[in-house]
């Protein structure tokens, strides 16, 4: 499958591979966007930009806000958020948010962190609930 | 490309729980596509709906001719991928064996245009040598060592020129 490029946000290497607690994605923020619709996502790489998706290892960031020139440092253990002022752009912010995962997941290079945009979701609807015993027969 | 500089914030909230990972165990699996999605329908479709063969007989033939179908075409698929691998291997020895050639032709045609340059030489430095020796006898001793001096540095740098075997 071939998607369009993000114009919202942009990867780095990964930082600190396969050191705990200090490995994280870092994310620059390019142009102002709601987090809510991104996630991320473990890929193997084996050409240049090009991933296949690994099974059931999803980051969703939740919704929030965040401006051109900030930083999003996604690191793969668990921890709390934080946000930081940074300098360059001044008045820019460096979120830390956390995967929450037990174990490294990057020191093999070939295992890549991939961005993904939602586009569209369906939501599976919740089955009815069952008729309430008092119910019956009323 | 101007790349800017990744942050590092003094604090990482991280709360340090996090192990190294057992590069031991292969915990991380990647997603894999259906290989051949149009056998997989067509077995499915046998195996649940028979009578969309023309009943069950003919929906075991169909599964299984699609089954045997899928199963040579990921065989020759694998042979494929394995000559690929060769033929990539054959290549690369088949650019090393250029660059040896190019190496060695260009040492012989080196070798050629100083040839006779080399043989001069030679000839000249054991001429001054013999020379030399003639010269002691007769008393010239200062002359008599200039023209060894000189005699032998020709030889050697004569001999030592020479491009000998090796390929580097």
């Amino acid at each position: 499958m071939i998607v369009a490029d993000l114009q919202e946000l942009k990867l780095f290497p990964v930082a600190d591979r396969g050191i705990p607690n200090q490995e994280r994605i870092p994310i620059q923020v390019l142009k102002s966007t709601d987090l809510g619709k991104f996630g991320v996502l473990v890929g193997v790489s084996y050409y240049h930009k090009i991933a296949t998706p690994v099974r059931d290892n999803l980051f969703w960031f939740g919704d929030g806000l965040v401006n051109a020139g900030d930083w999003i440092l996604l690191y793969t253990g668990s921890g709390t958020p934080r946000a930081d002022d940074w300098t360059t752009p001044p008045g820019s912010k460096v979120y830390s948010v956390h995967w929450g995962r037990p174990t490294t997941m990057f020191a093999n290079t070939s295992v890549v962190p991939v961005i993904f945009a939602v586009q569209g979701v369906d939501v599976g609807a919740s089955p009815s609930d069952l008729p309430q015993l008092g119910a019956i027969g009323a | 490309m101007n790349e800017a500089k990744v942050p590092l914030p003094s604090e990482s909230g991280s709360d340090g729980s996090q192990a190294k990972a057992d590069a031991n165990i292969q915990e991380l699996v990647p997603a894999k596509a259906s290989a051949m999605p149009m056998a997989d329908s067509i077995i499915g479709l046998a195996s649940s709906n028979s009578r969309a063969f023309g009943g069950e007989v003919a929906s075991t033939l169909v599964a299984g001719v699609a089954a045997q179908m899928a199963s040579e075409l990921q065989q020759t698929r694998a042979e494929l991928s394995s000559v690929r691998v060769t033929a990539e291997a054959s290549a690369s020895d088949l650019a090393d064996e250029r660059v040896k050639s190019a190496v060695l032709s260009e040492r012989l045609r080196a070798f050629q245009a100083t040839r006779h340059l080399k043989h001069l030489g030679v000839a000249v430095g054991t001429l001054l040598l013999g020379t030399a020796f003639q010269l002691s006898r007769t008393g010239n001793t200062p002359i008599a060592i200039t023209a060894a001096v000189i005699g032998a540095l020709l030889v050697l740098v004569s001999w030592w020129s020479v491009p000998r075997g090796g390929d580097k």
